[in-house]
C-alpha cells in the first residue's frame, strides 16, 4: 500500500540506489586500499631484510678473498725459503759425489745445517724425513727432536686436513707424485713460552731423491684466521650501528643474530635470555621459533608480543622477515607491528564510510522532493479523467474544448493533458464522422463498376451493389431471396473448394461462369473476401465481366502458338537466352539436339543444357553490349567420332528493353563437306594446270638422259659391230670392256639412270591427270576385263620388286554376268584399279592384319541405274577416320617417306570423276578393311 | 639392201644425238637437223626413209614439216616424237596413212621401241606401195 503511489516509488528506487552503491564503493574501497597497503608494507620489510643480507653477503666475500690472498703469498714465501734450505742438501751432496766427504758424513752435514736454519721470527724450521712405507721414518725435526730415526706411525700424526690421514706419509706420496707440494695438518707452533697446542698449519714438502729424503717446511695459518674473525667483528660492529637507526613503520625494527644466540643485534635486548624472550603462547623461545621460520618458504614468523612501552602486554600481534646467512650463522630479520600496516587503510576506510552517509541522506531529501513534484500533477489529471468516466463525453458542441482537464506541472503531464483535450475532441469528431462515411459508403457501393455481392457464408445474397441490378437484370429484392448458386452456373461444384479457401486465407480469386435473370451466361472473375459485418460473417464477393479480357487472351494465346509454330518449323536451333545466360526460348530443333524438352531448359544456364554452346557466352555477353550481331562460322564439334560443322549466330534482342539474345545454330556440315571438296578439287586442277606447263620442260631433258644412258650402255655392253670395230681400234676387245663395265657395276648404274628416269616421268604424267581435259578418245569397254588384266599387272608388278607375292593374296571376283560396257579411256581405269591393288596389298601384307584371315581381295562388278559400279574390298587393317577423308588428298600417304609419292589415290579420284563422270568413294573403319567404290556412267560425253 | 634412211628432228642436242648414235648402231642410215627449216634444206639433198619429228620446234613447227614434207617426199613415213603430253593427232594427221597413228611420248623408256615403230611404219609404206 506504502508503496503504490508514483511518488513512493521514485523516493524508495534513487535512495536504494544511492546506498546500494555506496556500500559498493566502500566494501571495495576498503578491501582495495588495505591490501595495497599492507603489500607496500610487506615489500619494504621484506626487501630491508633482504637488502641486509646482500650486504653481508658481500662483506663476507670480500674476507674470504681477502683471506686467499693472504694464504698465497705465505704459500710462495714457503717455496722461496725451500729453495734456500734445498742448496745445502745439494752441497753436502755434491762433496760425497767428489768424494771429499763419505756419504753418511755428507748426510750429517746437510742436517746438521738445516737444523739451524730458522725464519719468520724464528719460528719457521725445516724437517727431513725419508720416503719409507707405509709410514716414513724421522730423519731430523729440530723443534721435536725426540721423533729423530723414528717411524711416524703415532696417531696423533693422522691429522692431515681433510683426509685424517698422516701427515708424513702424505707428504711422502705428494712428493712421489710431483716431486715437491703443499700439506696442511694441525701442528703445535713454537713461542717464547714453548711449544702451544695444535695449531693449523700448512707445508711445504720437497723430495730430495739421491737419498729419498723429504724436506719439508710449515708456517701457522691460525694468525690469517685471526685476521678474517677480526673483520667479522668490524663488520657485526657496522650493522650495529646501522640497523639501529632503521625504523619500519612507527614501531618496527631490525634484528640480526647468530645461531648460537650469542650474538645479537636488538634495539631493546642486549642478550637473548630464554626467560624474557619465551613466546607466551607456544611457550617456546621467540628467536628458535624466528630460526626455524628462516627455514620455511615464506621466511615469515608471525606472533603476538609486547610494545616497547607496553611492556607484559603480549597482545599486539607481530610480523617477523627472517633471512639465514649460513657461513656466519646469522639471522637477519626484521620486525613489525601489524597494527602499522593496518593503520592507514583502516582511516581511509573510516573517511569514506563517511562521506557516503552524507551523499545518502542527501539523495533521499532529494529524491522525496522530485517524487511529490512529479506526482502530484497527475494525480489532478487522474482525478479529471475519473470525472469524465463518470460524466460521458457528450455530443460535440462547437470547437470548445472541455476545461476540466488541468494542463499544468511539467511538459509530460502538460502534454498528457493536452492529449487528453485532444483525444476527447476526436472522439467527438469521429462520431461525426461515421455518419457521413456511412451516406458515402453506400454512394461508393453502387457506383462501382464491378458488381459486389455481400452474402452470407452459405451463399445467401444479403446485399447487392447497383451494377447487379444492372447486369443480371433481377430487382434488389429478388436478389435478398437467391442464393450465389442461382446466378453462378458452376458455384455448386466449386463452392466446397472456395469456402475452405475462404477459411483459411480470407479471400479467394477464381473465375467463372454467370447467368442473368434472361440467361445470358458470361465469363466472370471473382473476388472474394470474407470479413465481418458488426458480428456478422459475411463474404464480399467483387464480380468483374471479363468477356473481353478472355477474348483478348484467346487471341493473344493464338498469336502465341502461331509464333511458337514458326520458331518449331524453322530447321535451325533456335534458343533464346537472358543476360545472365538462362534460357527463355527453346525451340523444337533445340530439343532435338540436346534431348531436353524446352519446360525443362527454361530458365537454366545455357551451357548446363547445351554444353557445347558454353563457348559462347562470351559472345551473348559482347552481342548484348555491344547491340550488333555475332557469328562464328564452321565451328567445329565432335561426339563419338562424328564430326559436325555448326555456324552459329548471335541477335542480340533490342527491343522493349528486353536485355537478351537469340542463338541461332546451323548445321552447315553438308554444306562445308561440298565447300571442302570444291577445294580439293580446285587443288587438284591448280597442280595439273603446273603439271601441263612443266611437263615438256621437264620430259625433253628427262628424255635427252634416258636415251644417251641407253645409248651408253648399248655401245659399252651390246655384241654389235660397231663396238667391236671401236675396241679395237682402241686395242682392248668387247669381252675385256664388258668385264671393265661388269667389274665397276657401271650397268647397274646405267639401269638406275633409266629407272630413275622412268619414275620422274611417271610423276609428271600423275600430276598432268589432274589437267582436266575430256577430248580424249574413249572406247567401250568391259571394265570385267579391265579388272582381271590389272590383276595380272600387278601380279607382274610385285614380281618385280619382290617385296610381297602378289600372287599369295586370294582374288575373289563377283561379276554380273550381263555387265553393260563403259566409255573409257582403258588405260587410265587399269591405272585406277591398279593402284587400288597395290594400296591394298601393301596394306594387307605388311601390316599383316587381315582379320585372322589370309588377304583376300573381293571385286565386284555390277550394273546399277545407268552406271557400272566396281568394288574393290580387302581384308587389311582399313583406316580410321581422318585418313578416310584425306585419303583422295594429293600428297597424302600413309608410307614412309619416299615409299610413295602420295599421289596415288588423287591420281585415281581426279580419273574416275574428272575425266571419266564418275564417282569414287571409299567405306572403311579401322580393323575392317577398305571398301573402294567405283561408279563409271554407261552413256558418256566420250562414247563416240 | 641399203639400209634405210632416218632423218631425225629435235632442237635438244642430247636428244638428237643419242637418237642419232641409237639408230646408227642398229645400222640405220641418219641424218639430223635442230629445226624443221634446215630439215627440208637438208632433204633436197639427201634421201630419207622415215622422220622421226619433234613437235615443238624453233621456227616452223614439227606438225607443219610433217604436212610440207608429207606432200613433198610420197615416200616418206613420219612418227612423232615429242616431250608435250598434251600433243594430240589432230583429224587431218589422222588421215594421212604415212603419219604413225601411235606417238612417241618422251622420254621413250626403252628406245628398241622406236626401232619397232620405225619398222612398223616402213612395213606398212611398203604394203601402201602394194
Amino acid at each position: 500500500m506504502v508503496f503504490r503511489t508514483l511518488g513512493s516509488r521514485i523516493f524508495l528506487v534513487v535512495t536504494g540506489i544511492v546506498f546500494f552503491t555506496t556500500m559498493t564503493i566502500l566494501i571495495l574501497v576498503q578491501r582495495e586500499t588495505g591490501k595495497a597497503a599492507f603489500s607496500t608494507f610487506d615489500e619494504n620489510a621484506r626487501n630491508l631484510v633482504y637488502t641486509v643480507k646482500l650486504n653481508v653477503e658481500n662483506e663476507y666475500k670480500s674476507i674470504l678473498f681477502h683471506r686467499a690472498q693472504l694464504l698465497d703469498v705465505r704459500k710462495r714465501e714457503l717455496k722461496k725459503i725451500t729453495t734456500v734450505a734445498l742448496s745445502h742438501i745439494h752441497e753436502a751432496y755434491r762433496q760425497f759425489q767428489d768424494g771429499e766427504l763419505s756419504e753418511d758424513r755428507a748426510q750429517a752435514l746437510a742436517v746438521k745445517k738445516i737444523k739451524h736454519l730458522r725464519y719468520d721470527r724464528r719460528v719457521g724450521y725445516f724437517w727431513i724425513n725419508d720416503t719409507g712405507t707405509p709410514f716414513p721414518r724421522m730423519v731430523m725435526h729440530p723443534t721435536i727432536p725426540g721423533l729423530d730415526g723414528k717411524i711416524l706411525d703415532d696417531p696423533r700424526f693422522n691429522c692431515a686436513m681433510g683426509k685424517n690421514a698422516n701427515l708424513f706419509a702424505a707428504s711422502v706420496n705428494i712428493c712421489k707424485e710431483k716431486g715437491e707440494g703443499f700439506v696442511d695438518y694441525l701442528w703445535p707452533k713454537p713461542t717464547k713460552d714453548g711449544l702451544t697446542t695444535d695449531q693449523p698449519k700448512i707445508s711445504f714438502v720437497t723430495l730430495f731423491e739421491p737419498w729419498s729424503w723429504v724436506m719439508g717446511t710449515g708456517i701457522y695459518i691460525d694468525d690469517i684466521d685471526r685476521d678474517a674473525e677480526k673483520r667479522v667483528d668490524e663488520v657485526f660492529k657496522e650493522l650495529k650501528n646501522m640497523l639501529a637507526r632503521i625504523k619500519i613503520g612507527t614501531s618496527g625494527y631490525m634484528i640480526l643474530f647468530s645461531g648460537d644466540f650469542k650474538q645479537l643485534i636488538h634495539p631493546v635486548l642486549d642478550e637473548i635470555n630464554t626467560e624474557n624472550t619465551t613466546n607466551p603462547v607456544t611457550g617456546i623461545n621467540v628467536f628458535s621459533e624466528l630460526k626455524r621460520a628462516a627455514k620455511t618458504p615464506g621466511k615469515t614468523y608471525e606472533y603476538t608480543w609486547n610494545k616497547p612501552g607496553c611492556e607484559d602486554q603480549f597482545k599486539f600481534r607481530k610480523k617477523t622477515y627472517i633471512e639465514y646467512f649460513e657461513p656466519l650463522d646469522w639471522y637477519i630479520a626484521s620486525s613489525v607491528y601489524i597494527e602499522d600496516i593496518e593503520k592507514p587503510s583502516i582511516t581511509l576506510s573510516r573517511q569514506i564510510f563517511f562521506i557516503s552517509g552524507f551523499f545518502l541522506v542527501l539523495s533521499s531529501i532529494l529524491s522525496l522532493l522530485l517524487s511529490r513534484n512529479t506526482s502530484k500533477p497527475l494525480r489532478k489529471l487522474a482525478d479529471s479523467v475519473s470525472a469524465i468516466e463518470d460524466k460521458g463525453i457528450g455530443q460535440l458542441s462547437g470547437d470548445t474544448p472541455l476545461s476540466d482537464i488541468p494542463v499544468r506541472g511539467t511538459v509530460e503531464t502538460r502534454k498528457l493533458g493536452t492529449v487528453l483535450n485532444n483525444m476527447i475532441r476526436s472522439v467527438q469528431q469521429a462520431q461525426a464522422a461515421l455518419i457521413k462515411s456511412e451516406k458515402n459508403y453506400r454512394t461508393l457501393f453502387n457506383s462501382a463498376n464491378d458488381a459486389v455481392f455481400v452474402h452470407d457464408g452459405e451463399g445467401g445474397i444479403t446485399d447487392v451493389n447497383d451494377a447487379c441490378l444492372e447486369r443480371y437484370q433481377y430487382s434488389r429484392s429478388e436478389f435478398m431471396g437467391m442464393t450465389i448458386a442461382d446466378i453462378d452456373t458452376s458455384a455448386r461444384q466449386q463452392m466446397e473448394k472456395h469456402r475452405s479457401a475462404l477459411e483459411q486465407q480470407g479471400r479467394v480469386l477464381f473465375e467463372s461462369q454467370h447467368i442473368t435473370k434472361s440467361g445470358r451466361v458470361f465469363p466472370v472473375e471473382v473476388n472474394s473476401n470474407q470479413t465481418r459485418m458488426g458480428s456478422r460473417k459475411v463474404t464480399i464477393a467483387i464480380c468483374r465481366d471479363i468477356t473481353k479480357r478472355k477474348h483478348n487472351e484467346e487471341n493473344l494465346r493464338r498469336l502465341r502458338s502461331y509464333l511458337g509454330n514458326i520458331i518449331n518449323s524453322m530447321p535451325s536451333v533456335l534458343v533464346g537466352v537472358d543476360k545472365d545466360g538462362c534460357v527463355t526460348q527453346w525451340n523444337n530443333r533445340a530439343e532435338k539436339e540436346t534431348g531436353i524438352p524446352a519446360e525443362k531448359a527454361a530458365g537454366r544456364k545455357l551451357e548446363d543444357v547445351f554444353p557445347r554452346l558454353a563457348a559462347q557466352m562470351k559472345n551473348i555477353e559482347t552481342a548484348i553490349r555491344e547491340r550488333e550481331p555475332r557469328q562464328e562460322a564452321r565451328v567445329e564439334n565432335r561426339e563419338k567420332g562424328a564430326a559436325w560443322f555448326e555456324d552459329i549466330t548471335i541477335y542480340p534482342l533490342i527491343a522493349n528493353g528486353v536485355e537478351g539474345a537469340v542463338l541461332r545454330v546451323d548445321n552447315v556440315t553438308e554444306r562445308v563437306r561440298l565447300e571442302d571438296m570444291m577445294v580439293q578439287s580446285e587443288k587438284m586442277l591448280s597442280v595439273g594446270g603446273l603439271a601441263a606447263g612443266m611437263a615438256h620442260e621437264i620430259n625433253n631433258p628427262l628424255a635427252g638422259i634416258m636415251q644417251n644412258a641407253e645409248v651408253l650402255k648399248r655401245r659399252l655392253t651390246a655384241d654389235i659391230a660397231a663396238n667391236k670395230k671401236a675396241a679395237r681400234e682402241a686395242g682392248i676387245t668387247v669381252v675385256q670392256l664388258n668385264a671393265y663395265v661388269k667389274a665397276r657395276g657401271l650397268d647397274a648404274m646405267m639401269d638406275d639412270i633409266r629407272k630413275s628416269g622412268i619414275r620422274a616421268a611417271g610423276i609428271v604424267k600423275n600430276m598432268l591427270s589432274f589437267a582436266r581435259k575430256n577430248e580424249r578418245a574413249y572406247t567401250t569397254h568391259d571394265l570385267r576385263q579391265l579388272l582381271d588384266q590389272s590383276v595380272e599387272l600387278a601380279q607382274t608388278d610385285y614380281n618385280l620388286k619382290k617385296k610381297y607375292d602378289f600372287k599369295q593374296i586370294k582374288i575373289k571376283r563377283e561379276y554380273d554376268d550381263d555387265l553393260a560396257l563403259v566409255p573409257c579411256e582403258s588405260t587410265k581405269i587399269m591405272q585406277v584399279f591398279l593402284n587400288l591393288l597395290k594400296n591394298g596389298a601393301e596394306a594387307m601384307v605388311e601390316s599383316g592384319i587381315t582379320g585372322g584371315k589370309p588377304p583376300e581381295f573381293i571385286m565386284r562388278a555390277k550394273n546399277e541405274d545407268g552406271m557400272v559400279r566396281i568394288e574393290i574390298q580387302d581384308n587389311g587393317p582399313g583406316m580410321d577416320e581422318a585418313a578416310r577423308k584425306r585419303v583422295f588428298e594429293p600428297f597424302f600417304t600413309t608410307k614412309p617417306v619416299g615409299a610413295g609419292t602420295g599421289l596415288g589415290m588423287s591420281v585415281s579420284y581426279f580419273i574416275i570423276t574428272e575425266n571419266h563422270g564418275g564417282k569414287m568413294q571409299v567405306k572403311s573403319a579401322p580393323g575392317s578393311g577398305a571398301t573402294f567404290i567405283i561408279k563409271l556412267p554407261v552413256q558418256n560425253g566420250g562414247k563416240s | 639392201m641399203r639400209a634405210p634412211g632416218i632423218l631425225i628432228i629435235d632442237d635438244e642436242d642430247a636428244i638428237r644425238y643419242s637418237l642419232a648414235a641409237f639408230l646408227e648402231d642398229y645400222g640405220y642410215h641418219v641424218v639430223t637437223a635442230p629445226d624443221a627449216e634446215s630439215a627440208l634444206a637438208l632433204l633436197e639433198k639427201k634421201s630419207a626413209d622415215a622422220a622421226v619429228v619433234d613437235i615443238r620446234l624453233p621456227g616452223l613447227s614439227g606438225e607443219e614439216f610433217i604436212v610440207r614434207a608429207h606432200v613433198l617426199y610420197d615416200k616418206m613415213v613420219f612418227l612423232v616424237h615429242t616431250g608435250s603430253p598434251e600433243f594430240r593427232l589432230s583429224k587431218r594427221f589422222k588421215a594421212l596413212p604415212r603419219v604413225s597413228p601411235d606417238i612417241l611420248e618422251k622420254p621413250v623408256p626403252d628406245l628398241t621401241v622406236l626401232i619397232s615403230a620405225i619398222n612398223r611404219m616402213l612395213g606398212k609404206r611398203g604394203n601402201l606401195e602394194d
